[in-house]
C-alpha cells in the first residue's frame, strides 16, 4: 500500500503525480515511503519541460502545446507503476484529502490520463482509492464514467461494529481500556444505533484523562 | 475536574458527545492552551513557546511539554514537514468556540457592536493574532498566506488588502494553485470574515471559477 496525504496547499497534477512518486521517507510509515526515484527518469525529464513551459506561458487555461507532452508524462508515470504492480508484489495507491487538488487538473487530467486508465488497465495487480468526502465525490469524479469504479460509502459505524472496532483501535495501541467505561458509551450507542469512527480517538482522549488511569 | 463513570454515563444520556465530555475533566492550563491552538492555523515547536505558553497559569513548556500536546488525539502532524503540527478539523470547532464563552465576572469582552456577535473578534484572540502577524510579517513572502490569516481577526480591512495584492500576485502568473490557496484562507476563516471579506471571497471564488473553466 502506497498512502499520499495531498494536504499543504493547493497543488496542480503534476504536483500530485511528484507527491505519489516522492512518498514521504521521514514519516516513519512504511505505506509511505518513496517509490524508487531512479525509476522516474523518464517521467523527471518531462515534468522539468511541462514546468518550463509553465513559468513562460502567458494567459490562464490548458497550458498552449503542451497536449503531447501531457501525454508522455503521464505515460511515463503509468509504466513506472505498471512495472512496480507485480503479482508478487500488487500496488494499492491511496490518495487521501483530495480538497488540495484543483477539481478541474482532476477532470482535465488526472482522471482521463490517470485514474481512468489504472481502472481501465488489464493489470490486475494495482489498483486506486480515493478518499473523499461526499462533496468532493460530486464535484471530482464524473458520474458518466462510474462504471470504472465501485463507491464504498463509509458514512458512520453500527453499534454492533463497536465493540470490535475497540478491541482492534486499542489492540493497534497495544493497551487495555477500562472495561466499565467502554460498557458505559456501548450502553449509550444501543439507543443511538450509529457512531463515528473519530469517537474512538474521543475514547482514547477520555481514558487517558481517567483519574487512576484509564487503561489496565 | 473528575469524572465517574455515573457522571459519564449521565452526561451521555443527556446527549453530550465524547469530545465535549473530555473537555470538561481536562486541566485547565491544558484547556488553555488547546483553546489557543485551535486559534492558530498550524504551529510548530518554537511557535508554541513563543506565543502560546506565555501566560498560562501553570501551563509552561516544562508543565505542558510539546511532545505531550501532538500525542493529543485532537492533533495532527503536517504531511512533508519538519515539526509542522495542526488542531485536527473535526476537533478544533469545540476549542474555537470557547474564545467566544464569558468568562465569570468579566464584561463582555465583545466590542463591536455594528457586526453580528459570531464575527466580532474576543479582545485577548485580537491580541494573540495581533503578535502572530508581526511574527510572520518577519518571514518575509513565505510568511504571508499566515500573515493573511491572522490578519483577518486584527483587521478586516488591511485583511482585504492583503488579500487583494496577493491575489493580484498569483493571478499574474496564472498559476491557479496559489489562488485557490488564498481562497482557501478565507475559507477557513469564514465565521470571522465579516460582511465585506465574505462578500470578497464570494467574488473571488466565482472568478477563480470561471478562469479555471477558460
Amino acid at each position: 500500500v502506497h498512502y499520499v496525504d495531498c494536504r499543504g496547499g493547493a497543488k496542480n497534477f503534476e504536483e500530485i503525480l511528484c507527491l505519489i512518486r516522492d512518498g514521504e521517507k521521514n514519516s516513519g510509515s512504511l505505506i509511505r515511503q518513496p517509490f524508487d526515484y531512479a525509476a522516474f527518469t523518464e517521467f523527471n525529464q518531462l515534468v522539468a519541460k511541462l514546468q518550463s513551459l509553465r513559468q513562460r506561458r502567458a494567459a490562464a487555461g490548458p497550458l498552449p502545446g503542451a497536449d503531447e507532452l501531457i501525454d508522455q508524462l503521464f505515460q511515463a508515470f503509468r509504466d513506472v507503476l505498471q512495472k512496480t504492480a507485480t503479482a508478487h508484489v500488487p500496488l494499492i495507491i491511496v490518495l487521501d484529502h483530495f480538497k488540495a487538488i484543483d477539481p478541474n487538473d482532476v477532470r482535465l487530467y488526472l482522471w482521463p490520463h490517470l485514474f481512468a486508465r489504472i481502472a481501465d488497465l488489464e493489470n490486475d495487480h494495482l489498483r486506486l482509492i480515493l478518499a473523499v468526502t461526499p462533496a468532493e465525490y460530486e464535484s471530482y469524479l464524473p458520474r458518466d464514467q462510474d462504471h470504472l469504479f465501485e463507491c464504498i460509502d463509509v458514512p458512520v459505524f453500527s453499534k454492533e461494529q463497536f465493540q470490535p472496532l475497540v478491541r482492534e483501535f486499542f489492540g493497534r495501541l497495544n493497551k487495555h481500556p477500562l472495561p466499565d467505561v467502554i460498557a458505559v458509551y456501548d450502553k449509550r450507542l444501543k439507543e443511538v444505533g450509529v457512531w463515528k469512527p473519530k469517537e474512538l480517538v474521543n475514547l482514547r482522549g477520555i481514558l487517558e484523562q481517567w483519574p487512576g488511569g484509564g487503561f489496565i | 475536574m473528575k469524572i465517574s463513570i455515573e457522571e459519564l454515563s449521565k452526561r451521555l444520556s443527556q446527549g453530550e458527545d465524547l469530545e465535549s465530555i473530555g473537555r470538561v475533566f481536562m486541566p485547565e492550563a491544558r484547556l488553555e492552551l488547546l483553546k489557543r491552538l485551535a486559534a492558530v492555523r498550524t504551529f510548530d515547536e518554537k511557535l508554541v513557546d513563543d506565543f502560546l505558553h506565555p501566560g498560562i497559569k501553570g501551563g509552561d513548556r516544562d508543565s505542558l511539554p510539546f511532545a505531550d500536546i501532538v500525542s493529543l488525539p485532537a492533533i495532527e502532524r503536517l504531511p512533508r514537514t519538519a515539526g509542522q503540527y495542526r488542531f485536527r478539523d473535526s476537533s478544533r470547532q469545540t476549542y474555537w468556540e470557547s474564545w467566544w464563552e464569558e468568562q465569570p465576572g468579566e464584561p463582555s469582552r465583545i466590542k463591536e457592536p455594528d457586526l453580528a456577535p459570531g464575527y466580532a473578534v474576543p479582545k485577548d484572540l485580537q491580541e494573540l493574532s495581533r503578535r502572530l502577524v508581526q511574527y510572520f510579517l518577519a518571514q518575509g513572502p513565505q510568511g504571508d498566506l499566515d500573515r493573511l490569516y491572522y490578519l483577518i481577526a486584527v483587521d478586516r480591512d488591511q485583511a482585504r488588502q492583503l488579500f487583494l495584492q496577493l491575489y493580484d500576485a498569483v493571478d499574474q502568473t496564472f498559476e491557479l494553485a496559489g489562488c485557490r490557496d488564498l481562497l482557501n484562507i478565507l475559507e477557513e476563516r469564514l465565521s470571522i470574515l465579516g460582511p465585506e471579506l465574505s462578500r470578497v471571497f464570494n467574488d473571488y471564488r466565482v472568478y477563480t471559477r470561471v478562469e479555471n473553466d477558460l
